[in-house]
């Protein structure tokens, strides 16, 4: 019954419904049906278009690993991705595999942190269909800032949640910066990793910002701090009471995209670097931020970036674009997304974008930083 | 149960304070006047146990805590007042406590000192439409979140914006975001009132969120969850009262900025699903009540939607329970069947 062993998929404990036991958490409820607030259910969507405009398949993998900043952090997650055109359809199908299997180590059970990104088209009408088999656990998927009807918007509590299939149906009426994560015992499930980016692009597809404005580079990054502590918890933990620990959240990792520190100071010196971000002088780059941590946090433009202009927020164009002048940082809390737009005037490389992170307790309203990382742009 | 029934008492007893000019604090009574007028209001300092949320397991429990009480009860939070610009406030604060007290409003010189044991009536004159806190201020901000806040509306001169030229809404709200760290709670319990100058602010470490005193799912009371139909724009007023730094999500349709700490925007709004709030912040927002944008096809009955912290730690009480805590419903498509109280 050991926590740690949880979610760090030795076989005996996906030998089948015994180990549902195990999963039940601290509440003595077998299987996923005792646990408390949680309404399962799979049904069919209502009122199905038959012809989406365009589909993603996403299945839950929940032993998972990242490496941050040296370390090896427990992840759960979504595979899969678009349908149809091709690629990543078939590791959510991986997951299907492996919880077919149950006991097998199939490559669903595992998968990336963040999860792949979902990208649409302003106008588009999106099936979302997740798969949540993976451990015998339900998740949702939420899409943050995009506002469907409350059947279609992930939330266990004002609808239900998935154990089996069910296909999200919703259309992306403004072009913006969002994401979706699980929406089960959030507190828990967001920490652990289960979200990815959600990109609507204008009609016209990628290449320009929410606002139309046109980019030639475009980075996505979603900044997130982890507490190890929390890492190691069977998925219900305190849904029927009790004492969890989530009021006391400590983060000791901090990480751009999945990568920390370590990770980004070698990634921005590789021949195609994942997070850091590459341009030519004179580029136009559009930075999609997404504050996807706990805490709140501060984001510093070096001075070689020039003035950097905000034309987007939380997927809503800005009335009037917001300058910030070369050097500046903006400050911004939990689940905020930013569209920065900057042009890269000066070359150099390794210039930094500082994020310090903030302790989120404040009785007098001043911040104590508890931690920072630092994200590079190469400007050739 | 009888948290809530105590809780509403309360509440009750402070639209009466405010009633003493507007009758009620509903949008759809208040009545804009012409002229300045007179608001007395009573405040005691008190201090006892309010009851804090059980939880999932049903876990009875307290905490100690100093309060602004409109009569003699522990009361979280203290009363609302209600008034319009240029009426003169007389408060009459009854300060029952072992310690001094404080009586200041933010974003004015408002500042006034009551001695312990102390009764003491002092007057000020409404400051500009807006929203404010009204706190004891001292120790690094210790006596604010142990209970001492309440919230300051003033509504403008001959309308029912919350500002002339604001936009137009159909009801408004108040939300008080809090949390509560109970171990503070023991201390003054065990050492006396004046342990709030040794308590040291970086200590907190809150396990209780509460929107306007309540958390999850007794947040779902006409005078905290959204209810509207199309079109019935409420303004909602975000005030931070706690200790916390919270990041307001709201579901179901973006909010619009409308004034951030009385700064009140006069054009174009900015829209967010995600509204800051530093402590002592006071920010007002439109939720517009618009049918679901992304819904597809188009959404048709009532819609029920949360509106939580997404600083996630603050779903949750006593370290558990998830989401019993600051969160509370938003319905879009039915007339609430009470009207909403500030």
């Amino acid at each position: 019954m050991g926590r740690k062993n949880r979610n760090r998929g030795g076989g005996g404990e996906m030998g089948g419904m015994g180990g549902m036991g195990g999963m039940g958490g601290g509440c003595g409820n077998v299987g996923i049906l005792g646990n408390c607030g949680v309404n399962i259910q799979a049904p069919a969507t209502p009122n199905l278009d038959p012809n989406p405009d365009i589909e993603y398949a996403l299945a839950t993998f929940m032993q998972g690993s990242a490496t941050i900043d040296g370390n090896a952090v427990n992840i759960w997650g979504f595979n899969g991705g678009l349908v149809g055109a091709g690629a990543g359809g078939m590791g959510g199908m991986g997951g299907m595999g492996g919880m077919g299997g149950m006991g097998g180590m199939g490559g669903g059970m595992a998968g990336s942190f963040p999860s792949p990104a979902i990208r649409v088209r302003e106008g588009q009408v999106v099936h979302t269909r997740l798969t949540a088999m993976m451990m015998m656990v339900p998740h949702t998927i939420h899409h943050h800032g995009i506002e469907p009807d409350a059947f279609n918007d992930g939330v266990g509590h004002y609808s239900f949640d998935v154990f089996g299939t069910y296909t999200y149906q919703w259309r992306a009426s403004q072009a913006g910066t969002y994401f979706y994560h699980c929406h089960v015992n959030t507190v828990l499930h967001a920490e652990m990793g289960m979200y990815g980016a959600l990109i609507v692009d204008p009609a016209s597809g990628p290449g320009s910002a929410s606002d139309g404005t046109s980019y030639d580079v475009e980075a996505i990054w979603a900044v997130d701090d982890i507490d190890q502590a929390w890492h190691c918890k069977p998925w219900n933990a305190g849904l029927c009471g009790g004492d969890a620990g989530f009021h006391n959240f400590n983060p000791d990792l901090f990480c751009i995209t999945g990568l920390g520190q370590a990770e980004l100071d070698a990634d921005v010196g590789a021949a195609t670097p994942a997070v850091a971000i590459t341009a030519n002088q004179g580029d136009r780059v559009l930075l999609r931020y997404i504050m996807a941590g706990y805490v709140p946090q501060r984001v510093t433009f070096h001075r070689d970036l020039g003035d950097v202009t905000i034309v987007a927020e939380d997927g809503r164009n800005l009335p009037s674009r917001r300058t910030i002048s070369a050097g500046g940082s903006v400050f911004m809390t939990a689940a905020e997304r930013y569209e920065f737009i900057f042009t890269t005037d000066n070359a150099g490389t390794e210039i930094p974008i500082d994020i310090e992170f903030y302790n989120y307790r404040s009785v007098s309203g001043s911040l104590r930083s508890i931690g920072s990382i630092r994200g590079y742009v190469n400007v050739n | 149960m009888d948290r809530r029934k105590f809780l509403k008492t309360g509440l009750a007893s402070a639209a009466g304070v405010a009633g003493l000019v507007a009758g009620t604090t509903s949008l759809l009574t208040w009545s804009p006047r012409t002229h300045a007028a007179t608001v007395n209001v009573n405040i005691s300092a008190v201090a006892g146990d309010i009851p804090l949320h059980a939880g999932v397991d049903n876990v009875a429990r307290s905490t100690y805590m100093l309060c602004f009480s409109s009569n003699s009860a522990p009361q979280f939070h203290g009363p609302t007042i209600l008034c319009q610009e240029g009426d003169t406030v007389n408060v009459t604060l009854n300060n029952t406590l072992a310690i001094d007290t404080v009586f200041a409003v933010t974003g004015t010189g408002i500042n006034e000192s009551i001695g312990a044991g102390n009764n003491s009536t002092f007057s000020f004159t409404a400051p500009a439409p807006g929203t404010y806190i009204y706190h004891d201020n001292q120790n690094s901000g210790v006596n604010r979140v142990m209970g001492l806040n309440g919230a300051l509306v003033v509504m403008p001169n001959s309308s029912n914006r919350s500002f002339n030229g604001g936009p137009t809404f159909t009801r408004q709200f108040k939300w008080a975001l809090h949390c509560l760290d109970p171990a503070w709670g023991e201390t003054l319990s065990a050492d006396g009132h004046n342990a709030v100058n040794s308590i040291n602010p970086d200590s907190f470490n809150p396990s209780f969120f509460t929107l306007n005193g309540f958390s999850y799912p007794e947040t779902h009371n006409p005078d905290t969850d959204l209810e509207g139909n199309i079109g019935e724009a409420a303004l909602i007023r975000l005030i931070n009262t706690g200790g916390m730094i919270h990041s307001p999500h709201f579901h179901g349709n973006h909010v619009e900025i409308t004034s951030v700490n009385r700064n009140n925007v006069t054009g174009e709004r900015k829209e967010k699903d995600i509204v800051s709030m530093m402590p002592l912040d006071a920010r007002d927002v439109i939720y517009p009540f618009k049918t679901p944008p992304d819904a597809w096809p188009a959404a048709s009955g009532a819609q029920r939607y949360p509106m939580h912290c997404h600083s996630e730690m603050s779903q949750t009480t006593a370290g558990g329970s998830y989401p019993h805590g600051l969160h509370a419903g938003i319905i879009i498509g039915q007339s609430p069947a009470t009207e909403p109280e500030l």
